[in-house]
């Protein structure tokens, strides 16, 4: 009877581990992808490897991360672009899910973190430029 | 048929409450709600000497005052309107203004810091002002008017194609005589009430702080004089009435008194 519990105690810790096995094993962050919601009035570039604006311009995005097996993350796994210089480029989020709106504060260079879970997973290098004189 | 007409009576009244068009506001970039623009005062062109609202101009001054207010469709809650770049547009004391020409967004955050919508204006330099005449429908270089008749002017800031601009500018008016022509301002900054006081030509001439000036000609005529008035009017009508070369000279000191009236 004892011997029958413990083997039964032992089965379910087996199960439990490698329950904690798969969960650990969950596909983890691959890229970003980014799509332009706005239509701005000047010339911008705007995509997972580089961001350009020119100052005083915003663009509204949606941004969607992939995991390693190429799916889209799911919807609780937290997103965040974090701007290295606000007083260069500011990213705030907008209403919609994983949306959020780039805008080109003053010249100069940046990074935006790509922040998934907390956790920094890539930079998007970023410039600011002035508005060409008309 | 007449049935028919009746059920169609609600549809209609339904379209025609919810077909008019806001023609006060302009759609968000994000098309989460709506932007008004804001005359800040009555020197704006753009609420045609009311301070309220319109739609946002397609261009605005350099350096003209304006607000802009925000209504999200879903009642976003307290929203904030706020500059994306202090470089192009300065906010102060509730007012925005472009600092330099080109175009700049306006944010509408709400008090998460949550950015509900934006929209992009455009500011130019002004390039010159057109003065405009009683009709307020073609600009003027001179201007003919009669003693003791007032005459109104007013001045509308253009860009390099003439295209009228938003925006509250501080206008500056002056008379280069006004033993001839008195300036008053009137309500709006951007329009005068001239006085003709005496025969003769003088300029009047407003300019912005930015140095930019128009210079009107007025030719001051003299008028009938009138049956009854004030006893300074009489003496002012009566010296000019004697000659125009020596009525200029009497007549100065008609202009300090006008002066020293206004």
């Amino acid at each position: 009877m004892k011997t029958r519990d413990l083997g039964s105690a032992a089965a379910l810790a087996i199960l439990g581990l490698l329950a904690a096995g798969l969960a650990g094993c969950a596909p983890g962050f691959d890229h970003l992808e980014i799509k332009i919601d706005t239509l701005p009035p000047l010339a911008v570039s705007v995509d997972p490897t580089n961001v350009e604006l020119p100052v005083g311009i915003a663009v509204g995005i949606t941004a969607t991360p992939f995991d390693t097996s190429g799916d889209k993350m799911d919807s609780d796994v937290v997103l965040n672009l974090v701007p290295k210089n606000q007083k260069v480029l500011a990213v705030e989020t907008s209403l919609d899910d994983r949306s959020f709106v780039l805008f080109g504060v003053g010249p100069g260079t940046t990074s935006i973190s790509v922040q998934v879970d907390h956790e920094s997973r890539t930079d998007i290098p970023a410039t600011v430029k002035l508005q060409p004189m008309e | 048929m007449i049935r028919k007409l009746l059920l169609l009576l609600p549809a209609a009244g339904l379209l025609v409450l919810t077909g008019c068009p806001v023609t006060d506001a302009s759609t968000g970039e994000l098309s989460n709600g709506r932007f008004a623009y804001l005359c800040v005062d009555s020197s704006d062109p753009t609420c045609d000497g009311i301070v309220g609202k319109a739609v946002i101009p397609d261009l605005l001054a350099v350096g003209g005052a304006f607000d802009l207010e925000y209504a999200g469709d879903s009642g976003a809650g307290l929203v904030q309107v706020q500059p994306a770049s202090d470089v192009m547009i300065s906010s102060t004391a509730g007012t925005f203004a472009f600092r330099i020409p080109g175009i700049a967004a306006m944010l509408a955050k709400n008090n998460g810091g949550v950015v509900a919508d934006f929209v992009h204006l455009r500011g130019v330099d002004v390039d010159h002002l057109d003065v405009l005449g009683e009709s307020l429908a073609e600009s003027i270089k001179t201007l003919e008017m009669t003693t003791g008749v007032a005459a109104a002017l007013a001045v509308s800031p253009r860009d390099r194609l003439d295209a009228r601009l938003g925006g509250a500018l501080a206008y500056t008016w002056a008379s280069s005589d006004p033993s001839i022509v008195a300036v008053n301002m009137a309500s709006a900054r951007n329009s005068v009430i001239l006085a003709g006081i005496a025969a003769g030509t003088a300029t009047v001439e407003v300019s912005l702080r930015s140095g930019l000036k128009m210079a009107v000609l007025v030719t001051v005529k003299q008028g009938v004089p009138m049956t009854t008035s004030s006893s300074s009017g009489a003496g002012g009508s009566s010296s000019s009435g004697s000659g125009s070369g020596s009525g200029s000279g009497t007549t100065t000191t008609g202009a300090g008194g006008a002066g020293g009236g206004k």
